[in-house]
């Protein structure tokens, strides 16, 4: 009888230290749980997204502030090199912003494989835009305002086209911006890589340090639009 | 003074997993709490057989982690076939916590009594 229970201490001591283990990592594993997005009730929910909507309204009213504060400044110019050299950011922010100059900076490249739409590659556009991508090309084909995205058919086959100029497969997307908000825009659960993949479309997304894309080889005639003298 | 030895055991296990904080993916919350309740019903049985002579550390070393990962497993296979084999656990491991807790409850209540030479309490099973 007492061989069993030589030792006793020990073995249960050991057991012991292992439940308190398991305890410890499911009261843990349980706090995560109940702090999960998935997990919250609806009305949770709703509330959170009304506190964010206010604190977005409050911080877009500073933003109005902050460019106001921004104009009375650039009124106030006491030297021209300080003016020009203001100029001059402006001017390289809009050719950013236009695709008229080269531009370089961290980002992702995604290589799409499969037969993707027209609609699916601006929906990928508008959601890296949303994302906050300074700049994107389609295949060294830089995109702005003003790209026109659609297919054309030919030889029994179908291509995408950005201004009429044809994208040819593999299609390869670069976007300038913080390569991981843009990663996660699209890889989010039930995001646009979620949807495309049920149609063996697939994205490979690689974060990069630093992209270079081209500028746009022609700039669209402006020829209606005028801006009212101020 | 011996029996402090595990339940110091404990606590050294509570901080470590605390210090240590083992990742679970979240959809294994589910299987890790019946692991628990099924380590928990070993653990028990085990201080049960102490009293009733018939303990056997390797039996319990060997039962805690296999009953663990059975419980779990079965509770995954529950929900791959749609069977909710989880709340059965729950109730099988359940009754049988409360059984052992029970039982153990008696044999201290007794030795208590016993020593100090007073009618021993009857036990039901």
């Amino acid at each position: 009888m007492k061989k069993y229970i030589h030792g006793w201490h020990i073995y249960l001591a050991v057991t012991f230290v292992l439940l308190g283990i398991l305890i410890s990592t499911q009261i843990q594993t349980q706090h995560r749980l109940m702090s999960d997005l998935s997990m919250q009730t609806t009305s949770d929910l709703s509330i959170m997204l009304k506190n964010l909507t206010d604190k977005r309204w409050q911080l877009s009213e500073a933003i109005d502030e902050a460019e106001d504060n921004l104009i009375t400044y650039q009124n106030d110019y006491q030297n021209d090199a300080e003016l020009i050299d203001r100029i001059n950011n402006e001017l390289n922010r809009l050719q950013l912003i236009n695709g008229t100059a080269k531009v370089h900076g961290s980002g992702i490249q995604i290589t799409v494989s499969g037969n993707m739409l027209a609609s699916d590659l601006i929906v990928i556009l508008n959601e890296l835009w949303a994302a906050g991508a300074e700049a994107v090309a389609v295949n060294d084909y830089r995109i702005t305002a003003t790209t026109g995205i659609n297919y054309v058919d030919a030889q029994n086959k179908t291509y995408l086209t950005c201004d009429g100029a044809i994208i040819q497969d593999p299609i390869k997307i670069r976007a300038i911006g913080n390569s991981k908000i843009l990663e996660k825009s699209l890889t989010m659960p039930g995001g646009i890589a979620d949807n495309l993949s049920l149609y063996q479309v697939y994205l490979h997304i690689t974060l990069q340090d630093d992209i270079t894309l081209e500028s746009l080889p022609n700039q669209p005639q402006l020829r209606y639009g005028k801006v009212p003298e101020k | 003074m011996v029996f402090l030895i595990p339940i110091l055991g404990l606590f050294a296990g509570i901080l470590l997993g605390s210090i240590i904080s083992i990742q679970i993916p979240l959809v294994m919350a589910k299987y890790l709490s019946i692991a628990v309740l099924a380590a928990l019903d070993s653990v028990l049985g085990g201080i049960r057989c102490i009293y009733e002579n018939s303990f056997n550390g390797f039996i319990l070393l060997t039962g805690f982690i296999s009953n663990a990962l059975l419980a779990a497993f079965l509770a995954f296979l529950g929900d791959q076939l749609s069977v909710d084999l989880y709340m059965a656990a729950v109730f099988v491991f359940g009754v049988r916590i409360f059984n052992n807790l029970s039982t153990i409850r008696h044999y201290i209540l007794n030795k208590f009594l016993k020593k100090h030479n007073m009618h021993a309490v009857q036990h039901y099973e």
